[in-house]
């Protein structure tokens, strides 16, 4: 609801309390169903810093105990490793029982035993001068916090959990272990579903931006070694998927940045397709064997970039599903670069995809007057021509000439966006 | 109600953080009691650890040893060295082989190979120490490593604990006390 009609809506309760159309009990309800803003973000305030404060204990008690105080004898450092945990495990378990539902509270206790944990299998390895696995301390530790986010309910150890399995996937020698992954990522799925039930929630959207990032992650460091030559492809499909699960079912009108699946997808796509819009890179790619698993993952990403674009397509239109095709379009480039391993064919295909994308983010920030939306489109077309430059030996006149025209264009549309503004703000 | 049903499963999961840890405890413990004593000559450097603080990271000298049966081993797959010791009571690896062996091992991870030679990775790589000593020990030991430098090594079921540093007959502890009395 909006601002204004959330303050009106509190200014009319204690009148329509007064009239005895509602009761007190309803008007409370009210409040706490429509809060304002303000109440929000001193909400938001207390959890964050809360958190924040806590972790830093839990890091700062981390690096003294890397001090390694040799004066401690091995028993009493035994005694200080339980002592860190039982304490961490009271303070959890005391929260559980009596304040449950004080999110800084469960917050704060959980990712502070999360980290208890940690610590406490560090000192029993210092103390016995132990190499132990980076992989295997992880994964224990992992393993020992992820009943956390489910018992207590933490976004928090649930950030963390994503962010350990993550380090983990790089840190193990054996290659087929890694595919553990899946499951460990699978284990968070009910708590994303409990989560889904208010998706714009900060603790929501903040989980999904890291459980973007942490999966494509991931998903490289499972794949390391076996993704060469579809590489680009494989991720621009990613991404969409990402775009396409945004567009279709977290899209209702909020900022940006509440929207990860439809931001994240929408710039790493914007990334892909001008990282590809250089040649050298086509060149190279085109010397790149294929190997069977590459294909495989090809068509496991390519069959849910069409059902989501489908769906898609048949709820927005084509025109409005341009940027949903970009992996399709990244898939021609390929194809073209296979009948003609020049690259040409490939980067005038991605540099005409660009360009549109270029147009689009251009047009949509005049049509909502949005000056950063304009400007982020004058980049990119300004970035594509940069990148140009770089790629093809013209003369300084003929560069000095762009770069004064891209200038020009620039003051131009802010000029056009921001007298656009001012009418509006006039007509009103 | 939920709080309860919460509550044990809190409970639970307490239980098995500190059986986890306990386990730890109790298995290197075990092994710095009642393991084996190995003498391994090392050449150390000194990095840094963010979680667990300063180090001396050692390197060994002996960490190569035949392959047995023409066993296909590849990089960082988990492997057994056979140790023994020699008439001077220092460490050396007899062979390495793939299924566990009788008699005293260490549990190692494949570094390379080379003809049937296979160069491992030891699981006892460091050695911690206080932040403000490991340098002057890391400098103290660079200096003599390579010549009379030993760790002395634990090893009971195929785990090993460094248990003491070694420069000729003193621990790297009275070094560095002898060279602050000095200054």
């Amino acid at each position: 609801m909006d601002k204004e009609a959330i303050k009106w809506l509190h200014r009319q309760l204690p009148k329509l309390v007064e009239n005895q159309i509602i009761d007190l009990e309803t008007a409370s309800r009210i409040r706490d169903y429509y809060p304002l803003s303000s109440e929000i973000e001193k909400k938001g305030y207390t959890f964050t810093f809360g958190v924040i404060g806590i972790m830093l204990v839990g890091l700062g008690i981390i690096l003294i105990l890397a001090h390694n105080w040799d004066q401690l004898a091995r028993s009493t450092r035994m005694l200080l490793s339980f002592a860190m945990l039982l304490s961490a495990q009271a303070l959890a378990g005391y929260v559980v029982i009596k304040k449950v539902d004080k999110i800084t509270w469960t917050e704060g206790s959980a990712i502070f035993l999360m980290l208890m944990v940690g610590a406490s299998m560090s000192l029993i390895g210092q103390t016995y001068h132990l190499v132990e696995d980076t992989s295997k301390f992880l994964l224990t530790w992992m393993v020992l916090s992820l009943p956390l986010v489910y018992i207590m309910k933490s976004t928090a150890v649930a950030i963390g959990y994503l962010l350990g399995i993550t380090v983990w996937v790089f840190t193990g020698y054996d290659t087929a272990v890694r595919h553990l992954i899946w499951i460990l990522f699978g284990l968070t799925g009910p708590y994303c579903r409990q989560l889904l039930k208010d998706r714009y929630a900060n603790q929501t959207v903040l989980y999904f931006w890291f459980f973007l990032v942490c999966f494509l992650f991931s998903f490289g460091g499972v794949f390391e070694g076996q993704i060469a030559k579809f590489g680009f492809l494989i991720f621009a499909c990613l991404f969409a998927i990402s775009y396409l699960i945004g567009k279709l079912w977290f899209n209702d009108d909020c900022r940006g940045w509440r929207k990860p699946f439809k931001v994240f997808g929408l710039m790493t796509m914007i990334g892909v397709s001008f990282i590809l819009s250089f040649r050298n890179l086509w060149l190279r790619i085109a010397k790149l064997p294929v190997n069977s698993i590459e294909l495989w993952l090809v068509a496991a990403v390519l069959i849910p970039v069409l059902y989501l674009l489908f769906l898609h397509m048949t709820k927005f239109g084509l025109r409005r599903s341009l940027f949903g095709c970009t992996s399709l379009v990244v898939g021609c480039a390929y194809l073209l670069n296979m009948a003609d391993p020049t690259g040409v064919g490939a980067i005038i295909l991605i540099n005409i995809l660009f360009v549109v994308f270029s147009l689009d983010v251009i047009a949509r920030g005049l049509q909502t007057h949005s000056l950063g939306l304009l400007n982020l489109g004058m980049l990119m077309i300004a970035a594509q021509t940069v990148a140009r430059f770089l790629d093809n030996d013209f003369s300084f006149i003929m560069r000095g000439i762009a770069f004064m025209g891209l200038g020009i264009l620039f003051l131009l549309a802010n000029w056009i966006a921001i007298r656009r503004r001012e009418g509006g703000c006039d007509g009103k | 109600m939920a709080n309860k049903r919460y509550f044990i499963w809190f409970l639970v999961l307490a239980l098995a953080q500190l059986v986890v840890l306990t386990q730890m405890v109790w298995r290197w413990e075990s092994v710095l009691q009642n393991g084996e004593k190995y003498y391994w000559e090392t050449a150390p450097v000194d990095p840094y650890d963010a979680m667990k603080g300063r180090y001396i990271d050692l390197r060994f000298k002996e960490t190569q040893g035949t392959i047995e049966n023409g066993v296909r081993f590849s990089y960082g797959q988990t492997a057994y060295a056979v140790i023994a010791k020699d008439q001077d009571g220092k460490a050396r690896i007899t062979k390495i082989v793939d299924r566990l062996p009788q008699g005293p091992y260490i549990k190692v991870k494949i570094s390379y190979i080379t003809g049937n030679k296979a160069t491992i990775k030891l699981p006892f790589r460091r050695f911690y120490l206080r932040e403000d000593l490991a340098p002057a020990a890391e400098s103290a030991y660079r200096a003599a490593a390579d010549k009379e430098g030993l760790a002395l090594i634990r090893i009971k079921d195929g785990y090993g604990v460094v248990e003491q540093l070694y420069i000729g007959k003193k621990t790297i502890f009275e070094i560095l006390q002898e060279n602050a009395i000095r200054k």
